[in-house]
């Protein structure tokens, strides 16, 4: 009798295992649609320096739920000492992120701002990038985002993609042209 | 096997894409080493078994190993120049051994 009774228990506390398991693998496979948000895209977006975006962006991310009160502090922080700007051969592009534990959910948010911004450039070349984009990447440590970033920056180094992006008038054709060229894209 | 490493500020995200980035690239021409993406802060320690490091941030350091620019790698500017470094460290480390 206590026999079959483990029986079922062990075969109930698998399932629960396995669904445990699965549902950590569908966000670990978080597709970059899911990481890409209309809401995420800001437009034409006004800001009078790189501090003021931090706080601007910061403030609106804290208020749509996505990061904790230390992501300001986090974010400008880590700019400071390792500054996120890219200059590719089509365009200036800034990818400020910053560590995982200042995040509440995962996300990409996409900025064109009205005026270029100034920042530092990654690594070891010299000048500052203006950036016309502004990628902010929250992303966590493990795993699936790193082949999102991976496309994000071969769609920064593709001038078709940069145009749209740049001439883009709606939040909507934003996500869409992203979608667009990461279903297409080989990494 | 040569041992390839890369860092960034915190390990997260520029890392590991270049990494992959560079993995995928040795692997079309065929050449076998080790990548890695680290932590800046355990840099140190990986140096001591690497054979070339792949730099993402401003370093004004000297190291015993040959120093790369990664940023090439998610850029596409200098890309190529980068990448020969690479393979001259690793074939060059593999002679050794």
């Amino acid at each position: 009798m206590h026999y079959i009774g483990t029986i079922i228990a062990l075969y109930i506390y698998i399932q629960i295992i396995s669904k445990g398991i699965h549902s950590n693998e569908e966000e670990y496979l978080m597709s970059d649609k899911e990481l890409f948000n209309k809401d995420l895209v800001f437009l034409d977006y006004e800001v009078t320096d790189r501090n003021d975006f931090f706080t601007k962006i910061s403030k609106l991310m804290f208020e749509k739920g996505y990061v904790t009160t230390s992501f300001y502090e986090a974010i400008t922080t880590r700019e400071g000492n390792y500054p996120t700007g890219l200059q590719t051969e089509t365009i200036g592009v800034a990818i400020p992120h910053t560590d995982p534990e200042n995040l509440k959910k995962p996300f990409i948010a996409v900025i064109r701002p009205k005026k270029e911004i100034e920042f530092e450039p990654m690594g070891m070349t010299e000048g500052l990038v203006k950036a016309k984009l502004i990628f902010v990447l929250g992303v966590l440590r493990d795993g699936g985002q790193v082949k999102v970033l991976q496309k994000l920056m071969y769609m920064l180094m593709n001038e078709t993609a940069v145009n749209k992006l740049l001439n883009a008038n709606e939040n909507e054709n934003v996500i869409e042209i992203i979608d667009e060229f990461f279903e297409n894209v080989e990494i | 096997m040569a041992k390839i490493i890369v860092a960034c500020g915190s390990g997260v995200a520029t890392s590991q894409a270049v990494a992959s980035k560079i993995t995928k690239l040795l692997k079309q021409r065929k050449i076998n080493a080790e990548v890695e993406a680290v932590d800046i802060k355990s840099l140190k320690t990986y140096i001591k078994n690497a054979d070339v490091y792949v730099s993402i941030i401003r370093t004004k350091e000297v190291y015993s190993i040959p120093v790369v620019d990664g940023v090439a790698f998610l850029t596409g500017m200098g890309q190529e120049k980068e990448l020969e470094k690479i393979i001259n460290a690793v074939n060059a480390a593999n002679d050794k051994k």
